[in-house]
C-alpha cells in the first residue's frame, strides 16, 4: 500500500467555536497506480487531512504511512516520497520556473545530471516551454499553476498529493491537469486528489471518500457508492450522504 | 450645491469610519499607539536613570589616576593639593610614571619641572578616559591657579582686598513671564525652552516612526495587498472622496498616537522633574510662559505637523505595491525626517524667511518661536501655509498614484482626479 | 556535517541570493544607505557644530555702553564678537534694546574710573541688560562677561604691582599625547566611541530586510509549506538563508565602513583639537575582520526574529526593538576600562562591541579576540538552529493554537505571568511612585497591598485557582521556622557579599548607597511604622506575589531548579535597579528554594521580613560592619539552620502539588 491514513484526527481551537475536531478519525488507503479522491465541501477537513499527510501539521491522534514511512515518526523519509500541489501555495516571484524547478529538484535530491533533462521533459508534458525562463511575477494564474505542478513532480515522487489543484483554472488548463493526473496513474504513481468538483472526481478517481465536518461519511469506488445509495450521479450521491448526516445531527 | 457637499462629506465620513474601525482591529496599531508609549517612556526613563547612576558610581569609584614627575613636584604644590582634594582624581606615587602611563595604569602624568611657565601634562591617547582626564585636569588647574594667587597675596602679608573690583548684575528686559529676570532665569529659560523643543522634536519623531506608518499601511497598502482595491475602485463615489477619507483616518490615528505619546511623555517628565529642585523651577517657569494664545499656537503647529506626516506616509503607502516596499521607503524617509528637525535645537536657528520654507524643520522652528515668544505673524503664517500646501500636494499625489496604478483606470479620463482642495 | 549537508546549504544559499539580489530594494539598503547616509550621520553633527561655531565667530553683537565706560572701552573694542555701536553718558537701556539699537547694554556708574583707583567699601556695580528671549544672546552675554573679567584682571594686577606682590604669572597646562608607535589601529576617542555604535546600527538596518525577505517572505508568499515538505534538513535551509543574510550584511558593512573611512580622511581632520577624528587604515581592516562573527550573529538573530513573524508588517514591528537591542549591546563600549578578559568575551554580541573598542584603542589581544569570535560564532549556529525549529510552528503557519483552557490545564501559564509582570511594572511606575512620593512609609505600605498583592490575587481569582494551594499557604513542619530563622543571617551575609562582588563591575554612587539610610533617617515616623511599611508589608505581599502566585503558576512546567532561578531572576528584576539586581536576585533564589523545599510560603516570609528589618536597623544604627565581622558565627548558625531544614523536609504527600486544577 502506498498511502495509508489511519485514524487521523486534528483538533483546532477557535475563540468563537471553541475546540473542535477539524478532522476526526479519517482513514483511507491508496495504492500504486491508483487515483484516490477526497470529496467534500469547503471546510470539510480535506486540506487539513492532506497537510497532516504531508507532515506540515502534526496529527492530534492517528497517523499515516507513506510508502511504509510513518508521518509522525519518520517525517523526513515521508517527505522524500511526496509531491504536493495546491492552489494556494505561492511561487518565488523573482525566480524563473526553470530556477524554481532546479531548486526543488536539488533540495529533493534528484540526481544532478538528470535534473535538466527532467525539467525539459516536464516542460513538454505541461506545455510550459514558452515561459520556462521568464520571471514568475509576470505569469498568469494558469501558468503559475503549471509551475506549481511541475515543482511537485520534478523529483519524480512515488506519491502525489493534490489539494484542489483545479481551483481557479480555466477549462483548457484543467484539461492539461487532468491529462497529467492520468499520466501519473499510468506511470504507477499513487495520487491523492481533493476536490469539491464532482464531475472532476467522477472523471478521474478510481476510489473516493466523501468527507464532511471532518468525518469520512462514505467511501469506495464510484460503482460501490452508486450501489449503496441507489443514485447515479456523484453529485446526488454526495448531496444525499451529506444531507443524511445533517438530519442525523438534528 | 449644498446637498452635493453634504453628501460628499458623508461619504468621506463613511470611508474614514471604515478605516478607523479597520485600523483599530489591527493589533499593530493598538500596540504602537497605546502600549508602546505607555511602557516605552517609563522603561526608558528607568534605564536612563539607572545608567546615569551607574556612570556616577564608576566615576566615584574609579577616579582619574594621576602621577607627578618626581623632580617637578615642589613647583606645583597647589595643583597637587587641588587634585588630592577632589574625589574624581587620585594622585598616586609612581617610580616610573611614563611606563605606567603607557601600560594604562595611569591616566595622566604631570611634569612640573619647568613650572610655573610650563606645566606639561602627558596623556595616553589609547586610554578610554583620554578626554575625561584632559577635561578633569584642565578644570582643576583653574582652581590651582586661583589658589596660587591667593597664596601669593597672603604671603605678602597684605590684607587689602585686591580682588574686590566691581560687581556684575544681569537683567533681562521684556522677558518671559512679563517680569524682568536675571541671568539665572535666562539659563532656566534656555533650559525650559530646550526641554519643550526636545519634547516637540521627540513627538514629531515618534509619530513619524510609529504613529503614522501603520494606519497609513492599513488604509492604502492593504487595499493593494489584500486585493480589495478593485472593489473600492468600483464604488459609485468619487475616488478623491475615498482618498480624503483614508487620509483623514490616518491623520486622526496619528493625532491619537501623538496625544498618547505626549501624555505619557509628559507624565514621565513630570515625575522626573519633580524629583529635582532645579528642574522643578525650570518647569514651573516654562509653564508660566503659557497663556491661551501660546497654547493655541502650539496646538496649530502640532496639528499641522501631524497633517504633514500623515500626508507623507499616505503617499508612501499609496505608492507602494506591498508592505515591504512601503517599509523600505519609509526607513529612508525616517532618516531624513529625524535629522532635519534636530537643527532647530541649536541656538541661533530661528524661523525666518529662509527656514520657513523647509518643511518639517519649519514646524519645529515655529514651535520654538512660540515658546521663546518671538512669533513673527507673517513668517509663522507662511510656514503654516507652506506646510498645508505640501500636505495637500502630497495628498493629491497619493490620489494620482494610488488610483493611477490600477490597470482598470488606465484611460486618461478616469485618471484625472477631481479637485481635492475642497 | 556531511558533504550532503554542505550541498543542501549551498543550494538554498544560491537560490536565496539570486532572489534577494533581484530585489532592487535590497540593493538600495546595501549600497545607498552605507555610501551616503552613514558617513553623513557621522560627519554631519560635527559639521553642523563647525558651522554653528563659524556662525558665532562671524556673528557680531551690537553693544551699547552707558555711563563712565572709559576703563573698559579698550577691552570692548578688542573683543571680536562685539561691535560697539554707541557709547553714551546717559541713557535708558530698555529703550535701546527695544529699538534694536543694541543686543546688549552695559551700564557703568558715573564715577567708575575713580572708584577703581581706590578700594571702596561698597564695590561699584556694572549692569548688563539683554533680551532673554533670544537664545543666541547667551553667547553675547558670555562674551561681555569675559571682557569684564579681563578688565578686572588688569585692575587686580595693577593693585598687586602697587603693593609689590609677585604672583605666579602663569599656571597654565600644556597637554601632550604619549607617542604610541606600536599601536597602529589606534583611532581617536570620538571615533572609538561612535564607531561601534554606528556599526551595530548599520548592520541591524542592512540585515533586517534581507532576513525578512528570505524567511517571512516564504511564509507570506506561502512557499514555506513546500520548503518544509522537501526532504532537506530544516536547519540546513536556515544555514543557507543565514549565509545569504550574512553576505548582504557584510557587504553593506564593508561599503559602509569604507565610506566612513574615506569621509573621515577627507572631512574629519577639520574638526577642532578636542574632537579630532582619526581612523587609520589598520583600524579599518581590523574592524572588518572583527565584525565577521558579529555579522553572522546578527544575521542569525534577525533570522530568528523573521521566523517569528507571520507578515512583513509584523516584522517591521519587531524591527524597532531589534534595532534598540543592537544599539544597547554596543553601549558596553561606553564603560571605561572594561576588558574582554574580564569575562565579557563569553557574552555573545556584546563581546564583539568590546573587541571593536579594544582594537580601536590600539590594543590587540589575539587570544581574547579569538575567544570572543568563537563564542559569537557558536552562538550564531545555535540561534540559527533554534530558528529552524520555529519555522514549522503550526501557530505561525496556519494559526493553529490550543484553547486557553487546554493550555492552562497543561500548566502553561506563560501568558498570564507576562501579563502579571507587565501590570505590576506599570502600576509600580505610575501608582507606586505617586504613593511613595507622597509618603515613603505609608505609600510603600499602600503600594505593597494595592500594586503588588492585589493584581496577583485578582489573577488567581480570575483563573479560578485555589488561593491556598497555589500560594502554598499551609503550615510547614514547625522545625522549618526555626531553620529559616537561623538561616536568615546567612542570607543577609550572602546578599551583602553579592552586592560587594557586583560593585566591582557595577559600582553604586554614593547618592544611591546613602539613599536608603536617608529615607529612614529623614522621616519622623516611629520605628514600628517603618518596619511595618518597609519590612513586614513587603515580606508578606512580595512573597505572596513571587513565592505565591508566580511560583504557583510556573510549578507545573518547570523543574524545582528552574523554578528557583526563574522566580529569583524575576524578583531581582522587579527591584528595577542595576545595583540591586544581583543581590535581590540571589535572595530571590534562596527564598524560592526555601518555599519549594518546605512546601510552604511562611518560612520565606519570615526570612524576607527579617532581612528587610535587618537592613533598616543596620542602616539606622550603622551596624553593617559589625555584622559582617561576626561572619563565622553567622555561617555556623546558617549551617545549623540548614540541618534543621533538611530534617524538616516534608513527606512526599505534603510537598507542593504540581497540577493546579481546581
Amino acid at each position: 500500500m502506498s498511502l495509508q491514513a489511519i485514524g487521523l484526527t486534528k483538533r483546532f481551537f477557535d475563540s468563537k467555536r471553541g475546540e473542535f475536531n477539524a478532522v476526526q478519525s479519517v482513514s483511507f488507503e491508496c495504492s500504486k497506480g491508483e487515483i484516490f479522491g477526497l470529496l467534500g465541501p469547503n471546510g470539510a477537513g480535506k486540506t487539513t487531512t492532506l497537510r497532516m499527510i504531508t507532515t506540515i501539521l502534526k496529527p492530534t491522534e492517528g497517523t499515516a504511512l507513506v510508502n511504509g514511512f510513518d508521518v509522525v515518526k519518520d517525517p523526513r523519509q515521508v517527505r522524500k516520497q511526496l509531491g504536493f500541489v495546491s492552489a494556494d501555495t505561492g511561487l518565488y516571484d523573482r525566480l524563473t520556473p526553470r530556477e524554481i524547478l532546479t531548486y526543488f529538484g536539488k533540495l529533493s535530491k534528484y540526481p544532478k545530471e538528470k535534473l535538466q533533462p527532467r525539467i525539459v521533459e516536464i516542460g513538454n508534458m505541461l506545455q510550459m516551454e514558452s515561459f520556462l525562463d521568464s520571471r514568475c511575477e509576470k505569469l498568469s494564474t494558469g501558468m503559475r499553476q503549471k509551475v506549481s505542478i511541475a515543482r511537485a513532480i520534478v523529483h519524480d515522487p512515488p506519491v502525489i498529493i493534490m489539494d484542489e489543484p483545479t481551483t481557479g483554472l480555466d477549462v483548457l488548463t484543467s484539461q492539461v491537469l487532468h491529462r497529467f493526473v492520468i499520466q501519473c496513474k499510468e506511470a504507477g504513481k499513487c495520487v491523492v486528489f481533493s476536490s469539491h468538483i464532482m464531475s472532476e472526481a467522477e472523471k478521474l478517481c478510481d476510489r473516493m471518500a466523501i468527507i464532511h465536518n471532518g468525518q469520512v461519511l462514505a467511501s469506495g469506488t464510484l460503482e460501490e457508492l452508486r450501489a449503496e445509495s441507489g443514485m447515479h450521479y456523484l453529485e446526488d450521491i454526495f448531496l444525499n450522504v451529506v444531507k443524511e448526516t445533517v438530519s442525523d445531527v438534528r | 450645491m449644498l446637498h452635493g457637499i453634504i453628501e460628499r462629506l458623508q461619504d468621506i465620513a463613511t470611508v474614514a469610519g471604515k478605516e478607523l474601525r479597520h485600523s483599530f482591529r489591527d493589533s499593530h496599531v493598538l500596540i504602537y499607539t497605546v502600549f508602546v508609549p505607555l511602557v516605552l517612556y517609563p522603561a526608558g526613563l528607568v534605564s536612563l536613570s539607572e545608567y546615569t547612576l551607574w556612570r556616577e558610581g564608576l566615576a566615584e569609584t574609579r577616579p582619574v589616576r594621576v602621577a607627578f614627575m618626581a623632580n617637578g613636584k615642589e613647583n606645583v604644590p597647589e595643583l597637587i593639593d587641588v587634585l588630592k582634594a577632589t574625589k574624581k582624581v587620585a594622585v598616586t606615587e609612581s617610580v616610573d610614571p611614563m611606563r605606567e602611563l603607557e601600560e594604562g595604569k595611569l591616566e595622566a602624568v604631570i611634569d612640573g619641572t619647568r613650572a610655573p611657565e610650563k606645566i606639561e601634562v602627558k596623556l595616553n591617547p589609547a586610554s578610554d578616559r583620554f578626554l575625561e582626564s584632559k577635561m578633569s585636569i584642565l578644570t582643576h588647574s583653574f582652581d590651582a591657579r586661583a589658589q596660587a594667587m591667593k597664596k601669593a597675596v597672603d604671603a605678602a602679608g597684605s590684607n587689602t582686598p585686591v580682588n574686590k573690583v566691581f560687581q556684575i548684575a544681569t537683567t533681562s528686559v521684556g522677558t518671559v513671564g512679563g517680569h524682568k529676570a536675571g541671568l539665572r532665569d535666562m539659563e532656566v529659560t534656555a533650559f525650559s525652552t530646550t526641554l519643550i523643543l526636545v519634547a516637540f522634536y521627540g513627538y514629531t519623531m515618534l509619530i513619524i516612526t510609529v504613529g503614522a506608518i501603520y494606519p497609513a499601511l492599513a488604509a492604502f497598502t492593504e487595499e493593494a495587498e489584500k486585493k480589495t482595491k478593485s472593489t473600492t475602485y468600483m464604488l459609485p463615489i468619487d475616488r478623491s472622496t475615498i482618498t480624503i477619507g483614508k487620509f483623514l483616518a490616518v491623520t486622526m490615528l496619528t493625532l491619537l498616537s501623538g496625544a498618547v505619546n505626549f501624555l505619557s511623555m509628559g507624565l514621565v517628565a513630570v515625575y522626573f522633574t519633580w524629583k529635582m529642585e532645579w528642574l522643578k523651577r525650570a518647569l514651573a517657569l516654562a509653564l508660566k510662559q503659557y497663556n491661551l494664545e501660546t497654547v493655541v499656537l502650539l496646538l496649530i503647529v502640532f496639528l499641522l505637523s501631524t497633517l504633514l506626516v500623515a500626508a507623507i506616509y499616505s503617499l508612501i503607502a499609496a505608492s507602494a505595491k506591498s508592505f515591504k516596499e512601503a517599509q523600505n521607503i519609509s526607513s529612508l524617509i525616517l532618516m531624513v525626517v529625524t535629522i532635519l528637525p534636530m537643527v532647530a535645537l541649536f541656538p541661533g536657528w530661528a524661523l525666518d524667511m529662509k527656514t520657513a520654507f523647509i518643511p518639517i524643520l519649519n514646524m519645529v522652528l515655529a514651535a520654538k518661536s512660540v515658546v521663546t515668544d518671538s512669533v513673527n505673524p507673517l513668517i509663522f503664517c507662511l510656514a503654516c501655509l507652506e506646510n498645508l500646501l505640501i500636505a495637500a500636494v502630497l495628498l493629491y499625489m497619493s490620489q494620482i498614484i494610488f488610483w493611477g496604478k490600477d490597470p482598470a483606470s488606465s484611460s486618461a479620463e478616469q485618471l484625472a482626479p477631481t479637485s481635492i482642495s475642497g | 556535517m556531511t558533504s550532503d549537508d554542505f550541498e543542501e546549504i549551498k543550494v538554498v544559499f544560491a537560490k536565496d541570493l539570486i532572489e534577494v539580489l533581484r530585489d532592487y530594494r535590497t540593493l538600495i539598503v546595501m549600497i545607498i544607505m552605507p555610501v551616503i547616509i552613514y558617513p553623513a550621520l557621522l560627519v554631519l553633527p560635527s559639521n553642523i557644530a563647525q558651522h554653528v561655531k563659524h556662525d558665532y565667530k562671524n556673528k557680531r553683537y551690537n553693544i551699547c555702553l552707558i555711563g563712565d565706560s572709559s576703563p573698559a572701552i579698550e577691552f570692548f573694542r578688542k573683543a571680536k564678537v562685539l561691535t560697539l555701536t554707541k557709547v553714551l553718558e546717559d541713557g535708558n537701556p530698555d529703550k535701546l534694546l527695544a529699538a534694536h539699537v543694541a543686543d546688549i547694554v552695559v551700564t557703568f556708574p558715573q564715577e567708575f574710573t575713580a572708584q577703581l583707583q581706590t578700594i571702596p567699601k561698597q564695590s561699584p556695580r556694572v549692569n548688563i541688560y539683554y533680551d532673554a528671549r533670544r537664545d543666541q544672546n547667551l553667547l553675547a552675554l558670555a562674551e561681555v562677561r569675559l571682557v569684564l573679567s579681563q578688565l578686572r584682571g588688569k585692575i587686580v594686577q595693577q593693585r598687586l604691582d602697587a603693593l609689590g606682590i609677585k604672583t605666579p604669572q602663569k599656571y597654565e597646562l600644556t597637554f601632550s599625547e604619549l607617542k604610541v608607535e606600536n599601536k597602529k589601529s589606534l583611532a581617536s576617542e570620538p571615533v572609538r566611541n561612535l564607531l561601534p555604535f554606528m556599526l551595530f546600527t548599520m548592520l541591524a538596518v542592512s540585515i533586517i530586510y534581507p532576513a525578512l525577505d528570505v524567511i517571512t517572505g516564504e511564509r507570506e508568499r506561502n512557499t514555506l509549506p513546500l520548503l518544509l515538505m522537501s526532504a532537506t534538513k530544516r536547519h540546513n535551509i536556515m544555514y543557507g538563508k543565514c549565509l545569504v543574510v550574512f553576505l548582504i550584511g557584510f557587504s553593506a558593512l564593508m561599503i559602509g565602513l569604507s565610506s566612513i573611512y574615506i569621509f573621515i580622511q577627507l572631512a574629519g581632520q577639520r574638526a577642532d583639537d578636542l574632537l579630532v577624528m582619526k581612523f587609520p587604515l589598520d583600524a579599518l581592516l581590523m574592524c572588518m575582520l572583527i565584525s565577521i562573527p558579529l555579522v553572522v550573529t546578527l544575521s542569525s538573530l534577525s533570522i530568528l526574529l523573521a521566523s517569528w513573524c507571520k507578515t512583513f508588517q509584523q516584522g517591521q514591528g519587531y524591527f524597532v526593538p531589534f534595532l534598540f537591542m543592537a544599539m544597547g549591546a554596543s553601549s558596553v563600549c561606553s564603560l571605561p576600562e572594561l576588558q574582554l578578559s574580564s569575562g565579557v568575551a563569553f557574552i555573545p554580541v556584546v563581546n564583539t562591541a568590546l573587541s571593536l573598542k579594544e582594537v580601536l584603542a590600539g590594543h590587540i589581544d589575539v587570544l581574547w579576540l579569538s575567544i570572543s569570535a568563537l563564542v559569537t560564532m557558536i552562538f550564531a549556529v545555535y540561534v540559527t538552529y533554534l530558528a529552524s525549529t520555529i519555522l514549522d510552528s503550526e501557530r505561525l503557519l496556519y494559526g493553529v493554537t490550543d484553547s486557553r483552557a487546554r493550555r492552562r490545564l497543561s500548566g502553561d501559564y506563560g501568558l498570564e505571568i507576562m501579563l502579571l509582570c507587565f501590570t505590576t511594572f506599570f502600576l509600580m511606575f505610575y501608582v507606586g511612585q505617586t504613593l511613595q512620593g507622597w509618603d515613603i512609609i505609608v505609600g510603600s505600605l499602600f503600594t505593597q497591598v494595592l500594586v503588588i498583592l492585589l493584581p496577583a490575587v485578582a489573577l488567581l481569582k480570575h483563573l479560578n485557582l485555589p488561593l491556598v494551594k497555589t500560594m502554598s499557604l499551609k503550615a510547614p513542619h514547625p522545625l522549618s521556622f526555626l531553620g529559616a530563622l537561623l538561616v536568615t543571617p546567612l542570607c543577609i551575609l550572602l546578599s551583602i557579599g553579592v552586592y560587594n562582588l557586583q560593585s566591582q563591575i557595577v559600582p553604586a554612587p554614593e547618592a544611591f548607597t546613602t539613599m536608603f539610610t536617608r529615607l529612614i533617617m529623614d522621616n519622623d515616623k516611629p520605628l514600628w511604622l517603618c518596619l511595618l511599611g518597609i519590612a513586614v508589608a513587603p515580606g508578606i505581599c512580595e512573597e505572596l506575589l513571587f513565592r505565591g502566585a508566580i511560583l504557583g503558576l510556573v510549578r507545573p512546567k518547570l523543574t524545582p531548579l528552574q523554578q528557583c532561578i526563574f522566580v529569583g531572576v524575576l524578583f531581582g528584576l522587579f527591584h528595577m535597579s542595576v545595583f540591586r539586581v544581583a543581590p535581590t536576585g540571589v535572595l530571590g533564589v534562596v527564598l524560592t528554594a526555601l518555599t519549594v523545599w518546605t512546601g510552604s510560603i511562611y518560612p520565606s516570609m519570615l526570612v524576607h521580613i527579617l532581612n528587610n528589618s535587618a537592613a533598616i536597623l543596620m542602616g539606622k544604627y550603622h551596624l553593617e560592619e559589625t555584622f559582617v565581622s561576626y561572619w563565622p558565627a553567622t555561617v555556623l548558625l546558617g549551617l545549623v539552620g540548614l540541618v534543621l531544614l533538611i530534617k524538616a523536609k516534608p513527606k512526599k504527600s505534603d510537598r507542593l502539588p504540581e497540577s493546579l486544577g481546581t
